[in-house]
Protein backbone atom coordinates (compact mmCIF):
# COMPACT_ATOMS: atom_id res chain seq x y z
CA UNK A 1 0.00 0.00 0.00
CA UNK A 2 0.99 3.64 -0.88
CA UNK A 3 1.35 6.58 1.77
CA UNK A 4 -0.91 8.76 -0.49
CA UNK A 5 -3.89 7.24 -1.67
CA UNK A 6 -4.73 7.56 -4.96
CA UNK A 7 -8.22 7.59 -6.13
CA UNK A 8 -7.59 7.59 -9.90
CA UNK A 9 -4.49 5.79 -11.38
CA UNK A 10 -4.40 5.19 -14.93
CA UNK A 11 -1.18 3.74 -16.43
CA UNK A 12 -0.46 3.89 -20.11
CA UNK A 13 -3.61 4.31 -21.96
CA UNK A 14 -3.85 3.53 -25.71
CA UNK A 15 -7.34 4.78 -27.26
CA UNK A 16 -7.74 4.73 -31.17
CA UNK A 17 -10.43 5.42 -33.48
CA UNK A 18 -10.62 3.28 -36.54
CA UNK A 19 -13.13 5.51 -39.43
CA UNK A 20 -12.51 3.16 -42.71
CA UNK A 21 -9.23 3.34 -42.93
CA UNK A 22 -8.67 6.52 -41.01
CA UNK A 23 -7.15 5.91 -37.63
CA UNK A 24 -7.45 8.57 -35.00
CA UNK A 25 -5.05 8.20 -32.33
CA UNK A 26 -6.99 9.62 -29.38
CA UNK A 27 -4.72 8.73 -26.74
CA UNK A 28 -1.18 7.58 -27.20
CA UNK A 29 0.28 6.64 -23.70
CA UNK A 30 -1.22 8.34 -21.45
CA UNK A 31 -0.15 8.03 -17.16
CA UNK A 32 -0.89 9.73 -13.93
CA UNK A 33 -2.34 9.68 -10.75
CA UNK A 34 -5.07 11.71 -8.75
CA UNK A 35 -4.78 12.01 -4.81
CA UNK A 36 -8.39 12.37 -2.98
CA UNK A 37 -9.67 15.27 -2.09
CA UNK A 38 -7.51 16.84 -5.89
CA UNK A 39 -9.39 19.48 -8.22
CA UNK A 40 -7.87 18.60 -11.46
CA UNK A 41 -8.43 20.40 -14.43
CA UNK A 42 -7.35 18.71 -17.66
CA UNK A 43 -6.41 21.41 -20.59
CA UNK A 44 -5.39 21.01 -24.19
CA UNK A 45 -6.12 22.46 -27.24
CA UNK A 46 -9.69 20.90 -29.16
CA UNK A 47 -8.91 17.56 -30.76
CA UNK A 48 -6.42 16.78 -27.80
CA UNK A 49 -8.20 13.80 -26.07
CA UNK A 50 -9.93 15.29 -23.53
CA UNK A 51 -13.08 13.92 -23.72
CA UNK A 52 -11.33 10.56 -24.66
CA UNK A 53 -9.69 10.36 -21.30
CA UNK A 54 -13.16 11.59 -19.56
CA UNK A 55 -14.73 8.18 -20.99
CA UNK A 56 -11.83 6.48 -20.39
CA UNK A 57 -11.28 7.29 -16.83
CA UNK A 58 -15.39 6.94 -15.96
CA UNK A 59 -15.64 3.76 -17.60
CA UNK A 60 -17.57 5.33 -20.25
CA UNK A 61 -16.09 3.93 -23.20
CA UNK A 62 -13.80 0.84 -23.82
CA UNK A 63 -10.10 1.38 -24.09
CA UNK A 64 -7.57 -0.51 -26.34
CA UNK A 65 -4.57 -0.77 -23.94
CA UNK A 66 -3.36 -0.09 -20.58
CA UNK A 67 -5.18 0.28 -16.92
CA UNK A 68 -7.59 2.25 -15.28
CA UNK A 69 -7.59 2.05 -11.78
CA UNK A 70 -10.14 3.66 -9.43
CA UNK A 71 -9.72 3.38 -5.95
CA UNK A 72 -7.33 0.73 -6.88
CA UNK A 73 -9.60 -1.64 -8.76
CA UNK A 74 -8.69 -2.15 -12.01
CA UNK A 75 -12.01 -1.38 -13.57
CA UNK A 76 -11.18 -3.57 -16.60
CA UNK A 77 -11.91 -6.23 -14.38
CA UNK A 78 -16.07 -5.16 -13.49
CA UNK A 79 -17.82 -6.99 -14.95
CA UNK A 80 -21.23 -5.08 -16.45
CA UNK A 81 -22.65 -5.03 -13.27
CA UNK A 82 -19.96 -3.64 -11.25
CA UNK A 83 -19.43 -0.83 -14.08
CA UNK A 84 -22.70 -0.32 -13.32
CA UNK A 85 -22.30 0.04 -9.91
CA UNK A 86 -19.32 2.05 -10.45
CA UNK A 87 -20.86 4.65 -12.11
CA UNK A 88 -24.36 4.66 -10.01
CA UNK A 89 -22.53 5.29 -6.73
CA UNK A 90 -18.74 5.79 -7.69
CA UNK A 91 -18.46 8.26 -9.99
CA UNK A 92 -21.05 11.24 -11.28
CA UNK A 93 -20.70 12.43 -14.51
CA UNK A 94 -21.49 16.14 -15.71
CA UNK A 95 -20.91 16.75 -19.59
CA UNK A 96 -21.11 19.63 -21.40
CA UNK A 97 -24.26 19.18 -23.30
CA UNK A 98 -26.15 18.60 -19.90
CA UNK A 99 -27.77 14.82 -21.24
CA UNK A 100 -30.46 15.41 -19.11
CA UNK A 101 -33.54 13.03 -19.15
CA UNK A 102 -36.42 15.55 -21.01
CA UNK A 103 -39.19 13.46 -20.66
CA UNK A 104 -38.79 14.15 -16.49
CA UNK A 105 -38.88 17.30 -14.43
CA UNK A 106 -35.30 18.70 -12.76
CA UNK A 107 -36.30 16.45 -9.55
CA UNK A 108 -36.78 13.20 -11.26
CA UNK A 109 -33.96 13.69 -12.83
CA UNK A 110 -32.10 13.77 -9.61
CA UNK A 111 -34.11 10.96 -8.13
CA UNK A 112 -33.50 8.35 -11.27
CA UNK A 113 -29.93 7.53 -10.22
CA UNK A 114 -31.03 6.85 -6.18
CA UNK A 115 -34.18 4.69 -8.19
CA UNK A 116 -31.05 2.97 -9.92
CA UNK A 117 -29.50 2.15 -6.18
CA UNK A 118 -32.74 1.64 -4.78
CA UNK A 119 -33.41 4.20 -2.54
CA UNK A 120 -36.60 4.34 -0.89
CA UNK A 121 -39.32 6.83 -2.35
CA UNK A 122 -39.07 9.09 0.91
CA UNK A 123 -35.59 9.00 1.34
CA UNK A 124 -35.34 9.78 -2.84
CA UNK A 125 -37.77 12.94 -2.12
CA UNK A 126 -35.56 14.55 0.61
CA UNK A 127 -32.49 14.21 -0.89
CA UNK A 128 -33.50 15.11 -4.34
CA UNK A 129 -34.95 18.20 -2.24
CA UNK A 130 -32.16 18.59 -0.52
CA UNK A 131 -29.29 18.91 -3.44
CA UNK A 132 -31.88 21.33 -5.92
CA UNK A 133 -31.57 23.44 -2.39
CA UNK A 134 -27.58 23.23 -2.72
CA UNK A 135 -27.61 24.32 -6.59
CA UNK A 136 -29.82 26.93 -5.94
CA UNK A 137 -33.30 25.38 -7.73
CA UNK A 138 -35.54 24.37 -4.99
CA UNK A 139 -38.52 26.78 -7.04
CA UNK A 140 -37.77 24.53 -10.47
CA UNK A 141 -38.24 20.98 -8.98
CA UNK A 142 -41.16 20.39 -11.20
CA UNK A 143 -39.46 21.88 -14.39
CA UNK A 144 -38.64 19.84 -17.12
CA UNK A 145 -35.33 20.09 -19.00
CA UNK A 146 -36.58 22.28 -21.79
CA UNK A 147 -38.01 25.38 -19.45
CA UNK A 148 -34.69 26.08 -17.75
CA UNK A 149 -31.94 27.53 -18.81
CA UNK A 150 -28.59 26.02 -20.11
CA UNK A 151 -27.50 27.45 -16.40
CA UNK A 152 -29.57 25.67 -14.45
CA UNK A 153 -29.57 22.47 -16.51
CA UNK A 154 -25.96 22.15 -16.17
CA UNK A 155 -27.27 22.92 -11.80
CA UNK A 156 -29.79 19.74 -12.45
CA UNK A 157 -27.11 17.77 -14.03
CA UNK A 158 -24.55 18.59 -11.20
CA UNK A 159 -27.49 17.56 -8.53
CA UNK A 160 -27.94 14.47 -10.48
CA UNK A 161 -24.36 13.96 -10.50
CA UNK A 162 -23.73 14.30 -6.61
CA UNK A 163 -27.44 11.51 -6.05
CA UNK A 164 -25.30 9.01 -4.84
CA UNK A 165 -22.97 11.12 -2.77
CA UNK A 166 -19.53 10.00 -5.31
CA UNK A 167 -16.14 10.20 -4.12
CA UNK A 168 -15.53 11.10 -7.85
CA UNK A 169 -17.15 13.78 -10.25
CA UNK A 170 -16.16 13.91 -13.33
CA UNK A 171 -16.86 17.25 -15.50
CA UNK A 172 -16.40 17.25 -19.19
CA UNK A 173 -16.33 20.83 -20.32
CA UNK A 174 -19.29 21.63 -17.77
CA UNK A 175 -18.95 25.24 -18.86
CA UNK A 176 -18.23 25.60 -22.06
CA UNK A 177 -22.19 26.04 -23.16
CA UNK A 178 -22.31 28.77 -20.71
CA UNK A 179 -22.18 32.31 -20.28
CA UNK A 180 -19.06 33.82 -18.45
CA UNK A 181 -21.41 34.46 -15.19
CA UNK A 182 -23.36 31.15 -15.49
CA UNK A 183 -19.66 29.26 -15.68
CA UNK A 184 -18.27 31.23 -12.94
CA UNK A 185 -21.26 30.10 -10.65
CA UNK A 186 -20.68 26.63 -11.78
CA UNK A 187 -16.99 26.28 -10.96
CA UNK A 188 -17.80 27.60 -7.54
CA UNK A 189 -20.39 24.45 -6.91
CA UNK A 190 -17.85 22.38 -8.22
CA UNK A 191 -14.86 24.17 -5.97
CA UNK A 192 -17.44 23.96 -3.07
CA UNK A 193 -18.25 20.23 -3.60
CA UNK A 194 -14.89 19.85 -3.28
CA UNK A 195 -13.91 22.00 -0.41
CA UNK A 196 -16.42 21.21 1.88
CA UNK A 197 -17.43 17.25 1.19
CA UNK A 198 -14.06 16.40 0.15
CA UNK A 199 -14.95 15.40 -3.68
CA UNK A 200 -12.43 14.69 -6.12
CA UNK A 201 -13.14 16.55 -9.20
CA UNK A 202 -12.07 16.08 -12.22
CA UNK A 203 -13.52 18.88 -14.99
CA UNK A 204 -11.39 18.51 -18.65
CA UNK A 205 -12.28 22.03 -19.71
CA UNK A 206 -10.93 24.70 -22.16
CA UNK A 207 -12.04 27.48 -19.45
CA UNK A 208 -9.19 29.41 -18.30
CA UNK A 209 -11.17 30.36 -15.10
CA UNK A 210 -11.02 26.80 -13.94
CA UNK A 211 -6.87 27.29 -13.53
CA UNK A 212 -7.05 28.91 -10.50
CA UNK A 213 -9.44 26.74 -7.96
CA UNK A 214 -7.12 23.68 -9.63
CA UNK A 215 -4.74 21.63 -7.60
CA UNK A 216 -2.83 21.06 -10.04
CA UNK A 217 -3.52 21.12 -13.95
CA UNK A 218 -2.81 17.79 -16.43
CA UNK A 219 -1.57 19.50 -20.28
CA UNK A 220 -2.71 16.92 -23.04
CA UNK A 221 -1.23 17.26 -26.40
CA UNK A 222 -1.75 14.92 -29.05
CA UNK A 223 -3.33 12.24 -27.04
CA UNK A 224 -0.16 12.70 -24.29
CA UNK A 225 0.03 14.01 -21.28
CA UNK A 226 2.31 17.15 -22.07
CA UNK A 227 3.13 18.69 -18.39
CA UNK A 228 1.52 18.24 -15.36
CA UNK A 229 1.55 21.61 -13.08
CA UNK A 230 0.71 22.54 -9.78
CA UNK A 231 -1.61 25.54 -9.11
CA UNK A 232 1.66 27.64 -7.30
CA UNK A 233 3.57 27.25 -10.28
CA UNK A 234 0.63 28.21 -12.80
CA UNK A 235 -0.67 31.50 -10.88
CA UNK A 236 3.04 32.91 -11.38
CA UNK A 237 3.90 32.55 -14.68
CA UNK A 238 1.23 33.01 -17.41
CA UNK A 239 -1.01 30.55 -19.37
CA UNK A 240 -0.51 29.56 -22.85
CA UNK B 1 -13.33 -0.59 -3.49
CA UNK B 2 -16.26 -2.27 -1.50
CA UNK B 3 -18.16 -3.72 -3.94
CA UNK B 4 -20.60 -5.24 -2.10
CA UNK B 5 -23.16 -4.83 -4.06
CA UNK B 6 -26.47 -4.04 -2.82
CA UNK B 7 -29.23 -5.55 -5.18
CA UNK B 8 -29.06 -2.10 -7.75
CA UNK B 9 -32.91 -4.09 -8.75
CA UNK B 10 -35.50 -2.29 -8.18
CA UNK B 11 -39.17 -2.81 -8.24
CA UNK B 12 -42.02 -3.56 -11.04
CA UNK B 13 -43.82 -0.83 -9.37
CA UNK B 14 -40.92 1.82 -9.87
CA UNK B 15 -40.30 0.39 -13.37
CA UNK B 16 -44.17 0.85 -14.49
CA UNK B 17 -43.31 4.14 -13.20
CA UNK B 18 -41.19 5.46 -15.08
CA UNK B 19 -42.37 3.73 -18.44
CA UNK B 20 -46.04 5.55 -17.28
CA UNK B 21 -44.66 8.70 -17.26
CA UNK B 22 -42.26 8.29 -20.34
CA UNK B 23 -45.72 7.41 -22.32
CA UNK B 24 -47.48 10.38 -20.58
CA UNK B 25 -44.46 12.96 -21.13
CA UNK B 26 -43.74 12.30 -25.15
CA UNK B 27 -47.28 12.18 -25.06
CA UNK B 28 -47.95 12.88 -28.65
CA UNK B 29 -44.84 11.02 -29.79
CA UNK B 30 -46.14 8.08 -27.91
CA UNK B 31 -49.31 8.89 -29.38
CA UNK B 32 -48.44 8.29 -33.42
CA UNK B 33 -46.17 4.99 -32.12
CA UNK B 34 -49.82 3.94 -30.71
CA UNK B 35 -51.58 5.05 -33.94
CA UNK B 36 -49.14 2.96 -35.99
CA UNK B 37 -50.08 -0.26 -33.91
CA UNK B 38 -53.56 0.63 -33.95
CA UNK B 39 -53.92 1.00 -37.62
CA UNK B 40 -51.86 -2.32 -38.13
CA UNK B 41 -54.25 -4.20 -35.95
CA UNK B 42 -57.44 -2.82 -37.00
CA UNK B 43 -56.52 -3.48 -40.28
CA UNK B 44 -56.00 -7.26 -39.43
CA UNK B 45 -58.82 -7.51 -37.25
CA UNK B 46 -61.08 -5.56 -40.08
CA UNK B 47 -60.17 -7.84 -42.77
CA UNK B 48 -60.86 -11.10 -40.59
CA UNK B 49 -64.31 -10.06 -39.35
CA UNK B 50 -65.06 -9.27 -42.99
CA UNK B 51 -64.39 -12.64 -44.23
CA UNK B 52 -66.17 -14.24 -41.01
CA UNK B 53 -68.90 -12.30 -42.38
CA UNK B 54 -68.56 -13.36 -46.23
CA UNK B 55 -67.80 -17.07 -44.89
CA UNK B 56 -70.98 -17.25 -42.99
CA UNK B 57 -72.95 -15.70 -45.73
CA UNK B 58 -71.48 -17.46 -48.31
CA UNK B 59 -71.61 -20.12 -46.80
CA UNK B 60 -72.57 -22.36 -50.04
CA UNK B 61 -69.83 -21.09 -52.14
CA UNK B 62 -66.92 -21.25 -49.42
CA UNK B 63 -64.32 -18.42 -48.67
CA UNK B 64 -63.09 -17.63 -51.98
CA UNK B 65 -58.80 -17.44 -52.30
CA UNK B 66 -58.80 -13.32 -52.77
CA UNK B 67 -60.06 -13.64 -48.81
CA UNK B 68 -56.93 -15.86 -47.84
CA UNK B 69 -54.74 -13.20 -49.60
CA UNK B 70 -56.40 -10.21 -47.90
CA UNK B 71 -55.25 -11.85 -44.69
CA UNK B 72 -52.36 -12.83 -45.55
CA UNK B 73 -51.15 -9.04 -46.85
CA UNK B 74 -52.99 -7.96 -43.49
CA UNK B 75 -50.91 -9.41 -41.26
CA UNK B 76 -47.87 -8.76 -43.19
CA UNK B 77 -49.25 -4.71 -43.03
CA UNK B 78 -49.47 -5.31 -39.59
CA UNK B 79 -46.37 -6.98 -38.83
CA UNK B 80 -44.22 -4.59 -40.58
CA UNK B 81 -46.30 -1.18 -39.20
CA UNK B 82 -46.09 -2.64 -35.83
CA UNK B 83 -42.37 -3.33 -35.90
CA UNK B 84 -41.52 -0.68 -38.16
CA UNK B 85 -43.05 2.29 -35.39
CA UNK B 86 -41.39 0.56 -32.32
CA UNK B 87 -38.10 0.24 -34.08
CA UNK B 88 -38.45 3.74 -35.36
CA UNK B 89 -39.19 5.04 -31.28
CA UNK B 90 -36.20 3.13 -29.90
CA UNK B 91 -33.87 4.08 -32.38
CA UNK B 92 -34.56 8.17 -31.80
CA UNK B 93 -33.60 6.75 -28.34
CA UNK B 94 -30.60 5.33 -28.34
CA UNK B 95 -28.79 8.82 -26.19
CA UNK B 96 -31.42 8.62 -23.94
CA UNK B 97 -30.58 4.74 -23.27
CA UNK B 98 -26.70 6.40 -23.12
CA UNK B 99 -27.56 8.26 -20.21
CA UNK B 100 -29.00 5.65 -18.16
CA UNK B 101 -26.16 3.85 -18.34
CA UNK B 102 -24.18 6.43 -17.29
CA UNK B 103 -26.65 7.38 -14.62
CA UNK B 104 -25.59 3.49 -13.35
CA UNK B 105 -28.57 1.81 -14.96
CA UNK B 106 -27.92 -1.92 -15.50
CA UNK B 107 -28.47 -3.01 -19.27
CA UNK B 108 -31.29 -5.49 -18.24
CA UNK B 109 -33.04 -3.10 -16.35
CA UNK B 110 -32.85 -0.45 -19.79
CA UNK B 111 -34.00 -3.01 -21.49
CA UNK B 112 -37.10 -3.83 -19.11
CA UNK B 113 -37.81 -0.06 -18.86
CA UNK B 114 -38.59 -0.23 -22.78
CA UNK B 115 -40.28 -3.16 -23.34
CA UNK B 116 -42.89 -2.13 -20.06
CA UNK B 117 -43.09 1.01 -21.88
CA UNK B 118 -43.71 -1.20 -25.21
CA UNK B 119 -46.37 -3.37 -23.86
CA UNK B 120 -48.33 -0.39 -22.42
CA UNK B 121 -48.52 0.99 -26.01
CA UNK B 122 -49.24 -2.79 -27.42
CA UNK B 123 -52.01 -3.30 -24.89
CA UNK B 124 -53.25 -0.11 -25.74
CA UNK B 125 -53.08 -0.54 -29.21
CA UNK B 126 -53.61 -4.12 -29.94
CA UNK B 127 -57.55 -3.43 -27.52
CA UNK B 128 -58.23 -0.10 -29.51
CA UNK B 129 -56.71 -1.57 -33.35
CA UNK B 130 -58.58 -5.05 -32.51
CA UNK B 131 -62.24 -3.36 -31.45
CA UNK B 132 -62.50 -0.97 -34.49
CA UNK B 133 -61.05 -3.59 -36.83
CA UNK B 134 -64.26 -5.40 -36.64
CA UNK B 135 -66.49 -2.25 -36.47
CA UNK B 136 -64.78 -1.35 -39.51
CA UNK B 137 -65.39 -5.22 -40.77
CA UNK B 138 -69.17 -4.66 -39.84
CA UNK B 139 -69.13 -1.70 -41.73
CA UNK B 140 -67.77 -2.53 -45.25
CA UNK B 141 -70.17 -5.03 -45.56
CA UNK B 142 -72.95 -2.87 -45.07
CA UNK B 143 -73.61 -2.18 -48.97
CA UNK B 144 -74.10 -6.01 -49.22
CA UNK B 145 -75.49 -6.94 -46.51
CA UNK B 146 -78.31 -6.21 -44.19
CA UNK B 147 -77.11 -4.99 -40.86
CA UNK B 148 -79.50 -7.18 -39.16
CA UNK B 149 -78.42 -9.95 -41.13
CA UNK B 150 -74.78 -9.51 -40.15
CA UNK B 151 -75.60 -8.64 -36.43
CA UNK B 152 -77.36 -12.47 -36.59
CA UNK B 153 -73.70 -13.83 -37.70
CA UNK B 154 -71.77 -11.92 -34.99
CA UNK B 155 -74.23 -13.01 -32.47
CA UNK B 156 -73.79 -16.71 -33.48
CA UNK B 157 -69.70 -16.16 -33.74
CA UNK B 158 -69.39 -14.50 -30.77
CA UNK B 159 -66.90 -16.80 -29.70
CA UNK B 160 -64.35 -16.47 -33.07
CA UNK B 161 -64.90 -12.36 -32.38
CA UNK B 162 -63.80 -12.56 -28.33
CA UNK B 163 -60.72 -15.05 -30.11
CA UNK B 164 -60.21 -12.60 -32.81
CA UNK B 165 -60.05 -9.65 -30.04
CA UNK B 166 -57.59 -11.90 -28.07
CA UNK B 167 -55.30 -12.70 -31.17
CA UNK B 168 -54.84 -8.74 -31.93
CA UNK B 169 -53.78 -8.17 -28.30
CA UNK B 170 -51.44 -11.04 -28.49
CA UNK B 171 -50.26 -10.16 -31.92
CA UNK B 172 -49.43 -6.42 -30.89
CA UNK B 173 -47.69 -7.44 -27.62
CA UNK B 174 -45.34 -9.97 -28.77
CA UNK B 175 -44.55 -7.63 -31.89
CA UNK B 176 -43.97 -4.31 -29.82
CA UNK B 177 -41.83 -6.46 -27.05
CA UNK B 178 -39.97 -7.99 -29.60
CA UNK B 179 -39.38 -4.97 -32.23
CA UNK B 180 -38.43 -3.06 -29.02
CA UNK B 181 -36.38 -5.63 -27.49
CA UNK B 182 -33.81 -6.16 -30.16
CA UNK B 183 -32.63 -2.74 -30.70
CA UNK B 184 -33.18 -1.70 -27.34
CA UNK B 185 -30.60 -4.59 -26.40
CA UNK B 186 -28.34 -3.98 -29.49
CA UNK B 187 -28.23 -0.16 -27.61
CA UNK B 188 -27.72 -0.84 -24.18
CA UNK B 189 -25.14 -3.16 -25.38
CA UNK B 190 -23.23 0.14 -26.46
CA UNK B 191 -20.22 1.49 -24.15
CA UNK B 192 -22.63 4.65 -22.83
CA UNK B 193 -19.64 6.79 -24.41
CA UNK B 194 -21.01 5.25 -27.91
CA UNK B 195 -24.39 5.66 -27.22
CA UNK B 196 -24.16 8.81 -26.20
CA UNK B 197 -22.59 9.92 -29.67
CA UNK B 198 -25.23 7.58 -31.72
CA UNK B 199 -26.96 9.79 -34.19
CA UNK B 200 -30.07 9.15 -35.99
N1 LIG C 1 -16.06 8.49 -31.93
C1 LIG C 1 -14.99 8.94 -32.56
N2 LIG C 1 -14.69 8.46 -33.77
C2 LIG C 1 -13.59 8.88 -34.41
N3 LIG C 1 -12.74 9.78 -33.94
C3 LIG C 1 -12.98 10.30 -32.74
C4 LIG C 1 -14.12 9.91 -31.98
N4 LIG C 1 -14.11 10.59 -30.81
C5 LIG C 1 -13.01 11.38 -30.86
N5 LIG C 1 -12.33 11.19 -32.01
C6 LIG C 1 -11.07 11.86 -32.39
O1 LIG C 1 -10.16 11.69 -31.34
C7 LIG C 1 -9.43 12.89 -31.13
C8 LIG C 1 -9.63 13.34 -29.70
O2 LIG C 1 -10.97 13.74 -29.54
P1 LIG C 1 -11.55 14.30 -28.18
O3 LIG C 1 -13.01 14.43 -28.36
O4 LIG C 1 -11.08 13.44 -27.09
O5 LIG C 1 -10.85 15.73 -28.11
P2 LIG C 1 -11.09 16.89 -27.03
O6 LIG C 1 -9.76 17.20 -26.47
O7 LIG C 1 -12.17 16.54 -26.11
O8 LIG C 1 -11.54 18.08 -27.96
P3 LIG C 1 -12.55 19.27 -27.61
O9 LIG C 1 -11.79 20.21 -26.74
O10 LIG C 1 -12.86 19.86 -28.93
O11 LIG C 1 -13.73 18.69 -26.93
C9 LIG C 1 -9.93 13.88 -32.15
O12 LIG C 1 -9.01 13.89 -33.23
C10 LIG C 1 -11.26 13.34 -32.57
O13 LIG C 1 -11.52 13.66 -33.89
MG1 LIG D 1 -14.10 17.25 -25.72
Amino acid sequence: MSLVEHVVEIEDVHKTFIMGKIKVYALQGVSFKIKREEYISIMGPSGSGKSTLFNAIGGLDVIDSGEIYIDQVDIAELDATELAWLRNRKIGYIFQTFNLLLAFTAQENIEIPMVFAGVSREERRKRSKELLKIVGLSDRARNKPGQLSGGQQQRVAIARALANDPAIVLADEPTANLDLETGLDIIELLRNLNKEKGTTIITATHDLKMISISDRIIWIRDGLVDRIEDRADVEIGTVD
Amino acid sequence: MDLNLPEPDFSFFEMLYLSFSNIRRRFLRSLITALGIILGIAFMAALLTSSLILGAMQAESGVEAYQFWLVGISLVVCFGGITNSMLMAVNERVKEIGVYKCIGGLDSHIVRLFIVEALLLGILGGGIGGVLGIIFGFIINLNRFSFDEMSVVLQNNSIILIALLLLSLLISMVLTALATYIPARRAANLSPAEALRYEN
